[in-house]
C-alpha cells in the first residue's frame, strides 16, 4: 500500500486525537469539513468522552468558585495587612490550628481506610477514596485562608489615629496607618465589630458556613447510609443462591429413601430412558439431602462439581450417572438395558458413599434448602 | 499423527467421527500453539459451526500463529491481509484491470478468495474497507462490477483485533461485530506453561514448529455437515431463547443480542456436542459457548464505561441467572408436543 493515499485531512484533533477517525467513520467526507464540526457530530465519541469532560467542567467550576471567594475575601480585606485587627484577631490562629488538627485526624483515618481498600475495593471505591484526602486538604486550606482574611476585615472601620474620637463611618482609609498604631485600633476593633455597618457581617458568614457544613454532613450521611443499605441488599441477594445446607436428624432416612426411590425407578419403569431420568432425579434429591441442592441456573455438571467439592460424591459413579442422564434427557436415542444396569451400579455406589459422608458433612453445613426437581 | 486421521474423505461423517478428527487437528495445532487448548477449541467450534472468528487480545499472544496453524493443519488455502489505514476495499475483494492483449477488463481476485482468510489487526483500517468484508463474511460471495462471484467452500475469516490501542484505530461497528460467530480472548499463559513454551523453542532448531496437514477442504465441509445430525431438545431451544431474551431485558444492556446471536448459540452448542462425540446437545454446551457467542453482540449502557464493567462481566452474570431446563421433562400438553422430539435448527 502506498502512503500517498493517506488523506491529508486526517490530522489528529487537538482535543481528542480522534477527528480523523470520526470523519472517516461518519461518511468519509473529510475534505473541507472543519475538524471541530466533525467532532460535534459524533455521538459515540461524545459518549465516551463525557466523564472526562464532566470532570474538567467540575474542576473549572470549582476553581472559579474558589477564585471568586478569594476575590471577595480580598476585597473585604482591602487596605489591611494580613495580621489586622478584625473580629477574629487573636482567635483565628486557634481556629486555624483547630482546622488543621481536625483535618489531620480525618486525613489519617482516610489514609488508613485507603490502605485497607488496596486490592480489595471496587474501582469506584478506590477512585472516591483517592479524592477524599486532597479534598480534606483543600477544604482545610480554604477554611484557614478565609478565616484569616475575614479576621482582618473590620479593621477598616475604626478611625486610625485617635481611639477616643468615636467611630468614624466612612470609606476605609487604612493606607496611611503605621504598624505602631495598630495596638490602639485593636482595642477598639472587637467592640465596634458587632454594632457597625459592616458590609459583611462576620456572624452571618459564620452561621452560613455552619449551615452549609451541616447540610454537607447530612448529605454525606445520606450517601453513606444508602451505599451501606445497597451493599447489604447485594450481600443478601448473593447469599440467597447459597444452597449448602446441613444434615438434620432425618438425613440418613432421606438419603436411604432417595436411593431406594432410584432403585425402584430403575427396577419398575419399563422404559430405560424414563428410569434413568428418575434415577438421576433421585441422586439429585439425595445430594440435596446431603446439603448440595440444585440452583435454578445449574447444569448437571455444575451440580456434580459442587457436590464433589463438598465431598459428597467421589469417583466416576456420579459422572457416569450424569452422562447417562444427559443422553436420556436430551437425546432421542433408544436407550438399552445395559445403560439401565450402568445407572443402577452408579446409584448403588453413590448411595454407599453418601451414607458414609453423612456424618462428616453434618459438622460442616448449616442450612438446608428444598430441592427443585 | 497416524494415517487413520488423514484417511480419505468420506462424503458423510458421523458426529463422533467429526469429533475425533477435530481433536486430532487440535492436538497437532497444539504443537505450535502451546497451552491454549481452550482458545483453540473455541476457534475450532467456530470453524465447525461455519462461522467467522474474532480473536481479540494484546499483541504477542500468538493470534497470528494460531490462525496460520489452523490453515496449515486443516489443509486450507490461506491468505492474510494486514489491515492498514490506507487499505482500499478493492485491495480486499479484488478489482478489474485492463488486459492489453485481449483489450478487455479482467477481474483479478483479491485475497478474500481463499478458504481461510486472516484479517490481521482489522481495527487498523477505516470502516469502508472493513465493510468490504461484510458481504464476503455474511454471504460468502463478492459482488464487483455487477457480477457476483462465490467464494470457495469452506470460507472462514479469522480476524484479530487489538483492544488496547486507540491511536490510529477504527473500532469495529456493531453490525460487523455481529457477523462474527464468536469472539475469543487468548490471555496470558500461566508461568509454568510459558516456561514450557520457551523450552520447546530452545529444543527446536527452527523458529517455528512445522505442522502436518491432517485434513482438507472437503473434509472440513463434511465435518460441518456432521453438525446437522446433532439434535437439539425443545427445552434447550427454549433455554437459548431465554438467554438471548435476557440480554434484551437486562438493566445494564442498551442493545441486546440479535436473533443471529441465538442462531450462533445453537450452532456453537452443536459444534461443542460434536467435539465431545455426542449427537445431542446438553445444557453444558449452551452455557459454555454463551459468553464467546454473545458478549460481543451486546452494547452496554454508556454509564457502565465509567464503572469499568465489561460486556463479558454482564453476560457471565446473566448466564448464572437464567434457569436451565428442569431435571424431569415437562409432560407434553395434550400430547401435542413430544418432549424428546428432535428440534431441527438451521442457520
Amino acid at each position: 500500500m502506498s502512503g500517498d493515499r493517506q488523506p491529508a485531512g486526517l490530522q489528529p484533533c487537538t482535543k481528542c486525537d480522534k477527528a480523523g477517525r470520526h470523519l472517516t467513520r461518519y461518511g468519509g467526507l473529510w475534505q473541507g469539513v472543519p475538524k471541530q464540526l466533525a467532532l460535534w457530530g459524533t455521538p459515540v465519541a461524545r459518549g465516551s468522552d463525557n466523564p472526562r469532560v464532566a470532570a474538567r467542567l467540575a474542576a473549572a467550576l470549582g476553581a472559579a468558585v474558589v477564585l471568586g471567594v478569594a476575590a471577595v475575601a480580598m476585597n473585604a480585606a482591602r487596605g489591611t495587612a494580613l495580621a489586622g485587627e478584625g473580629p477574629a484577631k487573636g482567635t483565628w490562629v486557634l481556629l486555624a490550628l483547630g482546622v488543621i488538627v481536625v483535618g489531620w485526624t480525618l486525613a489519617v483515618q482516610v489514609r488508613r481506610r485507603q490502605e485497607r481498600l488496596t486490592g480489595g475495593g471496587t474501582p469506584a471505591q478506590s477512585r472516591i477514596a483517592s479524592l477524599v484526602l486532597p479534598g480534606f486538604i483543600l477544604m482545610g486550606l480554604a477554611t484557614v485562608v478565609g478565616v484569616t482574611i475575614l479576621g482582618t476585615r473590620s479593621v477598616q472601620l475604626p478611625p486610625p489615629p485617635q481611639p477616643n474620637q468615636g467611630v468614624a463611618v466612612g470609606p476605609p482609609t487604612g493606607v496611611g496607618r503605621t504598624p505602631t498604631e495598630l495596638p490602639s485600633v485593636a482595642s477598639a476593633g472587637p467592640s465596634n465589630s458587632t454594632q457597625n455597618s459592616s458590609p459583611i457581617n462576620f456572624q452571618d458568614v459564620l452561621i452560613g458556613f455552619l449551615v452549609l457544613l451541616g447540610v454537607a454532613l447530612v448529605v454525606l450521611l445520606a450517601v453513606v447510609l444508602s451505599r451501606w443499605l445497597i451493599a447489604r441488599q447485594r450481600a443478601g441477594a448473593a447469599g440467597e443462591g447459597a444452597v449448602d445446607g446441613g444434615l438434620d436428624d432425618g438425613t440418613g432416612d432421606a438419603l436411604a429413601g432417595a436411593v431406594q426411590a432410584g432403585r425402584e425407578a430403575l427396577a419398575d419403569d419399563p422404559d430405560p430412558r424414563t428410569a434413568i431420568i428418575a434415577c438421576y432425579a433421585a441422586m439429585e434429591k439425595s445430594l440435596a439431602g446431603g446439603g448440595v441442592s440444585r440452583r435454578t441456573a445449574d447444569t448437571p455438571t455444575e451440580l456434580l462439581q459442587r457436590a464433589a467439592e463438598a465431598g459428597l460424591v467421589q469417583g466416576r459413579a456420579a459422572q457416569t450417572l450424569t452422562d447417562l442422564f444427559g443422553e436420556a434427557r436430551y437425546s432421542t436415542h433408544p436407550m438399552g438395558e445395559h445403560q439401565r444396569d450402568q445407572a443402577r451400579a452408579a446409584l448403588e455406589s453413590i448411595g454407599a458413599h453418601l451414607t458414609a459422608a453423612g456424618a462428616a458433612a453434618d459438622a460442616r453445613f448449616g442450612v438446608r434448602e428444598e430441592v427443585e426437581i | 499423527m497416524t494415517a487413520s486421521v488423514t484417511a480419505s474423505v468420506t462424503d458423510k461423517l458421523t458426529p463422533q467421527q467429526a469429533g475425533t478428527r477435530a481433536h486430532a487437528v487440535l492436538d497437532e495445532i497444539e504443537r505450535a500453539v502451546v497451552g491454549k487448548r481452550s482458545a483453540l477449541e473455541l476457534v475450532m467450534l467456530g470453524v465447525l459451526a461455519g462461522g467467522h472468528v474474532l480473536i481479540e487480545d494484546l499483541p504477542g499472544l500468538g493470534k497470528t500463529l494460531l490462525a496460520r496453524s489452523f490453515a496449515t493443519v486443516l489443509g486450507l488455502d490461506f491468505r492474510r491481509i494486514q489491515f492498514t489505514p490506507d487499505l482500499l476495499p478493492s485491495d480486499v475483494t479484488g478489482a478489474p484491470f485492463y488486459d492489453q492483449r485481449s483489450g478487455e477488463m479482467v477481474f483479478r481476485p483479491g485475497p478474500v478468495f481463499a478458504h481461510l482468510l486472516l484479517a490481521d489487526e482489522i481495527n487498523r483500517t477505516p470502516p469502508k474497507t472493513q465493510a468490504a468484508l461484510l458481504e464476503a463474511m455474511a454471504e460468502a460471495q463478492v459482488s464487483t462490477d455487477g457480477v457476483t462471484r462465490p467464494l470457495p467452500k469452506p470460507f472462514v475469516v479469522i480476524a484479530t483485533n487489538n483492544p488496547i490501542e486507540y491511536e490510529g484505530t477504527y473500532a469495529l461497528p456493531e453490525a460487523q461485530l455481529d457477523r462474527f460467530l464468536l469472539r475469543v480472548r487468548m490471555g496470558y499463559l500461566p508461568v509454568a506453561e510459558e516456561a514450557a513454551m520457551l523450552r520447546r523453542r530452545l529444543d527446536r532448531d527452527t523458529p517455528e514448529a512445522v505442522l502436518n496437514t491432517l485434513s482438507n477442504p472437503g473434509e472440513v465441509v463434511a465435518m460441518r455437515d456432521a453438525l446437522e445430525q446433532v439434535e437439539v431438545n425443545d427445552d434447550l431451544v427454549d433455554y437459548v431463547v431465554a438467554l438471548v431474551d435476557a440480554t434484551r431485558r437486562h438493566a445494564q444492556i442498551q442493545v441486546g443480542a440479535s436473533p443471529r446471536g441465538g442462531l450462533a448459540l445453537v450452532q456453537l452448542a452443536r459444534a461443542r456436542a460434536v467435539m465431545a462425540g455426542r449427537d445431542y446437545v446438553i445444557p453444558e454446551d449452551v452455557k459454555a459457548v454463551a459468553l464467546p457467542a454473545l458478549a460481543h453482540r451486546v452494547t452496554l449502557k454508556p454509564e457502565l464505561w465509567v464503572r469499568r464493567i465489561s460486556a463479558d462481566d454482564v453476560i457471565a452474570g446473566l448466564v448464572q441467572s437464567v434457569p436451565t431446563p428442569q431435571t424431569t421433562p415437562v409432560p407434553a400438553q395434550g400430547g401435542a408436543r413430544d418432549p424428546h422430539a428432535p428440534h431441527s435448527v438451521g442457520a
